[in-house]
């Protein structure tokens, strides 16, 4: 089942970033680069590494998906639709619900276990000792670079 | 799910390619980048499991946090670029100005 589960995630991001590369509005590109980070972690989620997968959902979906929406304001108005062309032909569109409501068939009847097809998922645990054990400089030159990329975003003062 | 990692993550890898090449909005390239960074993280993912190797894991935990820091870093040069008129547009930048 894992397998079905493994084709039909690859599938639908795959999909979804040739669809991105077709698309006028940015609105949709975006929505397309959001479909295709949650098929990724769910691809990480299969290959063993939940954790890995529930990471990527909450940083690309829940926080850079935000600024980019924001960005997205701050372009002028589209004059079309503000989804342009999005529209794709029912059949299509029909095929990718029914790959979505399977997704979620597959995880719901499977339960948790189903996300995995490693024979032992490492641990956690070991995984948060390395990145605070050897990992450590890399883990703070990281949290000092999101820091950093944080302090980007903020505007300059008049003045300064 | 290993033999289908590669497969994945090189279709994946190659429409990211496309997005940056092909096209010339900026953040349309920044988000061919973020799909190519992530269709690279899938076979080390899915290697890391089967050998069962934390260093691989934790490895890729910090370049999907590395990768999140450069995006917010294009998005606010980005948003710089539309804050003094300059169309984010990949021709706008040909030259360097000072």
């Amino acid at each position: 089942m894992a397998g079905w589960m493994t084709l039909i995630a690859g599938g639908l991001a795959v999909f979804f970033s040739v669809l991105m590369l077709f698309q006028k509005s940015l609105y949709a590109a975006a929505m397309c680069l959001l479909c295709v980070m949650l098929q990724v972690a769910l691809l990480f989620s299969l290959a063993g590494s939940p954790l890995l997968g529930l990471m990527q959902m909450v940083i690309y979906a829940g926080a850079v998906m935000v600024l980019v929406v924001v960005v997205i304001m701050a372009f002028p108005k589209p004059t079309g639709s503000l989804w342009g062309s999005f529209l794709l032909p029912r059949p299509v569109a029909a095929l990718l619900l029914a790959g979505f409501l399977v997704e979620l068939f597959l995880i719901f009847h499977g339960g948790a276990g189903s996300l995995s097809t490693a024979a032992v998922v490492p641990n956690n645990l070991a995984v948060g000792s390395v990145l605070f054990g050897a990992y450590s400089p890399a883990t703070e030159a990281a949290t000092l670079l999101m820091f950093l990329a944080g302090l980007a975003l903020v505007g300059k003062r008049k003045g300064a | 799910m290993n033999p289908w990692a590669w497969l994945i993550s090189a279709a994946l890898f190659v429409s990211g390619l496309c997005a940056v090449i092909l096209r010339k909005q900026l953040l349309l390239m920044l988000f061919g980048l973020e799909i190519m960074i992530s269709a690279a993280l899938i076979p080390l993912v899915a290697q890391a499991s089967i050998f069962q190797d934390s260093n691989g894991l934790a490895a890729a935990l910090i370049i999907l946090c590395v990768a999140a820091a450069e995006a917010v870093v294009g998005l606010s040069l980005i948003l710089h670029l539309r804050k003094n008129k300059t169309l984010p547009d990949s021709d706008a930048l040909m030259e360097l100005k000072g």
